[in-house]
C-alpha cells in the first residue's frame, strides 16, 4: 500500500486466545480516514445494539490515522473506540506518544479486541508476531509499575498502553495511559480494558508507512512546520521548549473571562489562581516533551524534589487536569494536584471526570447531602487537599464512598438524591471539562451534542465568541457570547473539522485553521483527492456517530445540559451568565435544522444518502 | 577536524524527526528503523538521548569487526561499513557505546550516519537544536 495505510487490521479474541490479521476496509478508509472516523464506523458493525459495555460481547478499537508514523507534523495520534461505561453510548479517546506510529511501523492500521480473556493477559506484538501472554505479575500494580516491568522484559523501545487498578475494578471513568500519563481519557475505556481481563498493550515495529507522495509529503510537511508551526507567532503558546505554557496558558483567560469551573461551577473565577496558574507550573515543570512527530512539545513534565509531595512524577501536566482537579474543587496546592494527577495516572482515571466528581461530591458534603459518616470521617469541605486524595485513592479501590463515586457523577447522583442531581456536572452521563458553558452558551450546544458526552473535543465555540479570533467559523458569523443566534453553524463546521482532524492522526494543536494545510497533508498522503474534504468527512462521521447513538436510544432529551446551568448564575467576572432555556431551545433546534436531523435529533435518510451512508439506516435496528 | 554532529541531550524533546528525515532521506520511506539517528526515549524521567556516531577517536566497532568492514571516513571522521565485507555478525551493534550502528530490518543491512555527505537532514529539522552541525572541538572519548 502506498497510501498512509498498511492494509491490515489484527484481530484478538481474548476469549480463544487467536489472533488473526485481516484486510482493512479501504471503502471505509477512504470515507472515514482512520482513528475516530473509521473507528466508529467498525464499531457501528461490530457492536450489536444494546450490547452490555463490560459484557464479553463488548469490544474494543484501536485505530491510528493515515497521517500517523509519517513526516506530517503533530500526527502522532491513535484512538480507542469502545462502548462507554460511563454513557453507554460510543466513545473514542484519543491518546498521543510513540504508541500509534509504533502499531504503524508494526504493521497495523488497527486492532479489534474481542471476547474476555479467562485470566489476565496483556497483548504483545512484534511485527507480525503476536502473543498474548500471562499478565499476572502486573495485574493489580498501577500504570507506572505496569509500564517499567513492560519495558524491562521487551525493552525500553516498547511502547505501551496499559490500565492501572480502577480500569481492574471497572471505575466507569477509568482510562488507558501511555508515556506514563498521557491517556486515552475519557469514558472509561480502562473498565472495557478490565472487563476483558486485559492489562496492556505493548507493541514493537520495525516496519515502514509508505504514502502516495512521499516527496510531495516531505516538501509539504517542512513548508508547514516552518511556516504555520515554528514560524507562526499564533503557535507559540504550544512551544513549551521555547517557553510557551502549553495547555495550562489556556487558564489566564478562563479566569479573566470567569468560565474557570470552581467549586463545582459554582464560580466562575479562583480566588488563588495565581497558585495554580502556567507561572507556577513553569516553576516546577522539569521538561519540555514532544509526542512523536511534533515539532511543538507542548507537555510539561512535573517531578516534585521537595515538599509533603516528594516523588510526585506527572508525565503530562494539563489545563483541564489542573482546573477540575484544582479550581473545581477549590484546591489551591499545585503540588496537590500534581499529586491528585498522579493517583489519576496510576489508578488509571481519568483526571477530568475524576476532579469533577470529587468536586461533585464536595457540593454535597458542603449542602450537607453527604455527611462526615458518608465520607468514612473524611471533611470533605471545598478546598480540602488532603480528604481529596485519599478519595480519589478510594473511587480507585471502589472502597467506601469511593465506590460510589466510581461510577460518575450521574450514577452516584441518582443513587445518592436529594437534588444532588441538579448539580451533577455531566452530560449523557460524561462530566463536563473546564469551561463553563454559561459564559458563552454556545459551549452548552457544545456540550449537549457531542457525540460522546460532555466533552470539549468536537466543538469549542468558546474562544470564537469571547475573543472574536481563534477556531473556524469565528470570522464568518458575528457571535455574541450570551445571545443564541449563529451558534449552531459555527458548532457543526467546528464539529466537522475537529472530527476530520480527529480521524488524521493529527493533535488538537498543530494545525488548527483550515487554512494551514492539514488537509492538503492528508490528501498528499493519501493520493485520494477526496480526503481533504474536510467538511463531507466531517459530517459522514458526526452523521454516523449520531446513528450509533441513535440505536442506543439516544434523542432529543439527553442533548441537554445540568439543571443548574439553566437555574443558576455563575458568581465571578461573568456574574450575570447563565442559560435560557428558550436560548438553548433555539440553538438545538437552528443545530438539527442545519444538519438535516428531524426534531428530535435523528439524522434523516436524505442526509444518510447525500453522505453516501445510506447502509446505515438499514441497519439501525430499532 | 571538519564539521560533525554535535549533541545536546537536554534539549530534546523526543519527537523523533531526526529519525524519520534519516530514514527519508537514506531510504525514501518513513520508517525509524532504518534511521542512522535514533533518540532513546525515557518518558518516565523525560531523559531524551539522540544517538549518532560520534567521531571517536578511538572505535571499538572497528576493533571488534573480525572481517575488517568497519573503518573510518578520512573526511568525516565517523565510521564506514563496507557492504562488500560485512558478514552481518552484528559484532559493531554491540560495541559501539553510542548504540550508534544499528541493523535495519528488512533492509539487511547494517547501517551509520554517514552526515548526509556534509549537510545532515536531522541537523535541519531539529528546531530546539539539540542537535547542530559544527565544528568539531576535540575527537570524542570513550
Amino acid at each position: 500500500m502506498a497510501n498512509g495505510y498498511t492494509g491490515k487490521v489484527l484481530r484478538v479474541n481474548l476469549s480463544t486466545g487467536k489472533s488473526s490479521v485481516e484486510p482493512l476496509n479501504m471503502d471505509w478508509a477512504r470515507k472515514y480516514l482512520g482513528c475516530q472516523g473509521l473507528g466508529v464506523r467498525y464499531m457501528f458493525d461490530e457492536l450489536a445494539p444494546g450490547v452490555d459495555p463490560l459484557g464479553p460481547d463488548s469490544k474494543i478499537a484501536v485505530f491510528n490515522g493515515p497521517l500517523t508514523g509519517t513526516i506530517a507534523p503533530c500526527s502522532p495520534k491513535y484512538t480507542i473506540i469502545f462502548k462507554a461505561p460511563l454513557t453507554g453510548i460510543i466513545c473514542d479517546s484519543t491518546g498521543g506518544g510513540y504508541f500509534g506510529a509504533e502499531l504503524k511501523y508494526a504493521g497495523y492500521d488497527g486492532i479489534i479486541i474481542e471476547g474476555k480473556s479467562p485470566k489476565p493477559v496483556y497483548v504483545l506484538i512484534r511485527d507480525s508476531r503476536v502473543e498474548l501472554l500471562d499478565a499476572g505479575r502486573i495485574w493489580g500494580k498501577d500504570v507506572y509499575t505496569t509500564t517499567d516491568m513492560l519495558k524491562e522484559w521487551w525493552g525500553d523501545d516498547a511502547k505501551v498502553v496499559a490500565i492501572g487498578p480502577a480500569g481492574e475494578r471497572l471505575v466507569r471513568f477509568s482510562c488507558v495511559v501511555t508515556e506514563y500519563g498521557k491517556a486515552n481519557a475519557r469514558g472509561g475505556g480502562g473498565a472495557v480494558f478490565g472487563s476483558k481481563n486485559l492489562k496492556a498493550i505493548a507493541v514493537k515495529g520495525t516496519g515502514a508507512v509508505e504514502v502516495a507522495d512521499p516527496k510531495g509529503l516531505m516538501e509539504l510537511s517542512k513548508k508547514i512546520i516552518a511556516e504555520n508551526l515554528v514560524g507562526n507567532p499564533d503557535q507559540a503558546q504550544w512551544f513549551a521548549w521555547k517557553g510557551g505554557e502549553g495547555t495550562i496558558g489556556i487558564m489566564d483567560g478562563a479566569n479573566e473571562f470567569g468560565y474557570l469551573p470552581t467549586r463545582n461551577f459554582r464560580e466562575g473565577a479562583f480566588e488563588d489562581k495565581k497558585s495554580i496558574d502556567s507561572a507556577q507550573v513553569k516553576k516546577i515543570a522539569k521538561k519540555a516533551k514532544a509526542c512523536f512527530s511534533c515539532p511543538m512539545g507542548c507537555t510539561h513534565h512535573i517531578e516534585l524534589d521537595r515538599g509533603k509531595y516528594k516523588g510526585t512524577m506527572v508525565g503530562s501536566f494539563e489545563y483541564e487536569s489542573i482546573a477540575m482537579l484544582g479550581s473545581d474543587t477549590g484546591i489551591n496546592d499545585l503540588l496537590a494536584i500534581a499529586k491528585l494527577n498522579e493517583v489519576c495516572n496510576n489508578y488509571g482515571m481519568d483526571t477530568i471526570s475524576a476532579g469533577n466528581t470529587i468536586a461533585w461530591a464536595m457540593d454535597c458534603y458542603e449542602r450537607g447531602i453527604l455527611t462526615k459518616e458518608d465520607t468514612g470521617g473524611l471533611e470533605l469541605n471545598f478546598g480540602n487537599s488532603d480528604a481529596a486524595v485519599q478519595l480519589l485513592e478510594k473511587i480507585g479501590k471502589r472502597e467506601g464512598l469511593g465506590n460510589i463515586l466510581a461510577e460518575g457523577t450521574a450514577r452516584a447522583s441518582r443513587q445518592i438524591g436529594k437534588g444532588s442531581e441538579e448539580f451533577a456536572m455531566q452530560v449523557k452521563g460524561m462530566e463536563l471539562p473546564a469551561y463553563d458553558p454559561r459564559v458563552a452558551i454556545g459551549m452548552g450546544l457544545a456540550y449537549a451534542i457531542c457525540p460522546t458526552g460532555g466533552d470539549h473535543r468536537r466543538a469549542h465555540p468558546m474562544f470564537a465568541a469571547l475573543t472574536g479570533g481563534w477556531w473556524l467559523g469565528a470570522d464568518q458569523v458575528k457571535l455574541d457570547p450570551r445571545r443564541p443566534e449563529n451558534f449552531a453553524q459555527v458548532v457543526v463546521a467546528q464539529n466537522h473539522w475537529q472530527a476530520y482532524r480527529f480521524s488524521t492522526g493529527h493533535c488538537d494543536f498543530g494545525l488548527l485553521e483550515t487554512a494551514w494545510g492539514l488537509q492538503d497533508l492528508v490528501s498528499v498522503c493519501t493520493g485520494w483527492p477526496e480526503t481533504a474534504d474536510w467538511r463531507k468527512i466531517g459530517e459522514r462521521i458526526i452523521n454516523t456517530y449520531r446513528m450509533c447513538s441513535v440505536r442506543e436510544g439516544i434523542s432529543r432529551k439527553d442533548d441537554t445540559l445540568p439543571p443548574i446551568l439553566f437555574k443558576n448564575k455563575v458568581a465571578g467576572p461573568a456574574k450575570d451568565a447563565i442559560i435560557d432555556p428558550k436560548d438553548f431551545e433555539y440553538m438545538l433546534n437552528d443545530y438539527y435544522r442545519i444538519r438535516g436531523w428531524d426534531s428530535n435529533g435523528k439524522p434523516s435518510l436524505k442526509k444518510l444518502k447525500e453522505l453516501g451512508i445510506e447502509e446505515l439506516a438499514e441497519k439501525r435496528r430499532g | 577536524m571538519g564539521k560533525t554532529i554535535l549533541v545536546n541531550a537536554d534539549k530534546c524533546t523526543g519527537c523523533k524527526m531526526c529519525e524519520l528525515v534519516c530514514s527519508f532521506h537514506h531510504a525514501q520511506t518513513f520508517k525509524p528503523s532504518a534511521s542512522r539517528v535514533k533518540v532513546k526515549v525515557n518518558s518516565r524521567e523525560a531523559i531524551f538521548t539522540p544517538q549518532v556516531c560520534m567521531n571517536c577517536e578511538v572505535c571499538p566497532p572497528i576493533e571488534v569487526c573480525p572481517v575488517s568492514a568497519v573503518s573510518t571516513d578520512e573526511e568525516t571522521g565517523v565510521a564506514v561499513i563496507d557492504h562488500a565485507k560485512c558478514n552481518l555478525c552484528r559484532e559493531c551493534i554491540a560495541a559501539c557505546p553510542y548504540n550508534a550502528i544499528s541493523f535495519e530490518a528488512g533492509g539487511n543491512e547494517v547501517i551509520v550516519c554517514d552526515r548526509c555527505g556534509g549537510d545532515p537532514e536531522c541537523v535541519k529539522i531539529c528546531f530546539p537544536e539539540a542537535l547542530v552541525w559544527a565544528e568539531a572541538e576535540e575527537p570524542s572519548a570513550v
